[in-house]
């Protein structure tokens, strides 16, 4: 039981850290990262 | 007619909800709205003109790269790993379904060494991390079979103005030598890339003692002479009964439904 909770906590702290990242808008540059071509990705060079 | 089993299922409807960004073909571009915020918990390429999602592992390096802790995709990672361990894995990753396919063509089957599992731990922390913070590029996506197989090779293969094929350079081809060894690998190796050198398979494999979701073998039911049915059928070749949360296992539960005396089970209640 100890055990379980000490695993919920720590859910918690990540699920925390989640929406900080989302205050922080960084699930907008995630996006706006992600939508632009990827030359590496493709293995490309310029 | 063969049954389909339920995390081939889950791996093709996954994998056709990702890539479903049709426009692309005709088009050319990439997809660019919203959902790509969403990271997906397993190995795809966000370069690919079909994808509707983001990549995990790109946006990790990106703001590695600019020097941000990323709370949002650590958050992300840890979450995933904390409910479900490596489950996603075997159950959405399209580069698993690869895979798979590619273990069906011959019966030849090669074990791996122990010592080559921990390999994807220094891809991880050396390719994904510390390389991309001393030099700010990306070096994982630049070496990442499904970006070369998913955005690179279609991509240049269609390119019709010629503009990107002038692009292709030693990295294209390194990609593409990365690609062909990988294939090859899993043709002979069951889950090859997810057990040697996936990134992200590394991060929830941390997970799997620790998550929501446990699996549990009761011995009494097997018996003093296992039939080593679950080995059989495991994916990533592992003895459910030595450790039922090992780190390679991906939570597939073929063991599970295939076991005939009914000696493997998951639940939600861990301790």
């Amino acid at each position: 039981m100890k055990r379980f909770i000490i695993v919920v906590i720590i859910l918690i702290v990540f699920i925390i850290s989640l929406f900080y990242g989302v205050k922080k808008r960084q699930e907008i540059e995630t996006e706006t990262v992600g939508s632009v071509m990827c030359l590496s990705c493709m293995g490309l060079q310029q | 007619m063969k049954k389909i089993r339920p995390f081939r299922l889950g791996q093709i409807i996954a994998t056709i909800v990702q890539l479903s960004y049709y426009p692309a073909l005709w088009t050319g571009f990439i997809y660019q709205g919203f959902t790509k915020r969403f990271c997906v918990p397993i190995l795809t390429c966000w370069g690919c003109p079909l994808n509707r999602f983001g990549c995990p592992m790109g946006a990790l390096q990106h703001f590695i790269g600019i020097k941000q802790i990323p709370f949002y995709i650590a958050g992300f990672f840890g979450a995933v790993g904390i409910l479900v361990g490596r489950m996603s894995c075997a159950w959405v990753c399209p580069f698993g379904l690869l895979q798979d396919l590619l273990k069906k063509i011959t019966r030849i089957k090669l074990s791996l060494p122990k010592w080559t599992t921990y390999t994807k731990y220094a891809v991880l922390i050396g390719i994904a991390g510390i390389a991309v913070y001393l030099t700010t590029e990306p070096w994982f996506c630049m070496l990442c079979p499904a970006g070369i197989l998913e955005a690179g090779l279609p991509i240049v293969l269609t390119d019709k103005t010629g503009e990107l094929k002038a692009l292709v350079g030693w990295l294209f081809k390194t990609k593409i030598a990365i690609l062909v060894f990988v294939i090859l690998g899993s043709i002979f190796i069951k889950r090859f890339f997810c057990r040697v050198l996936c990134p992200i398979g590394a991060t929830y494999s941390v997970f799997n003692r620790f998550s929501l979701v446990q699996m549990s073998v009761d011995l009494s039911k097997c018996g003093e002479k296992k039939c080593n049915l679950c080995r059989k059928v495991c994916p990533v070749d592992i003895n459910i009964y030595d450790n039922p949360n090992a780190k390679e296992c991906i939570r597939c539960l073929e063991c599970k439904h295939k076991c005939p005396k009914g000696a493997v089970s998951v639940s939600l209640k861990p301790y």
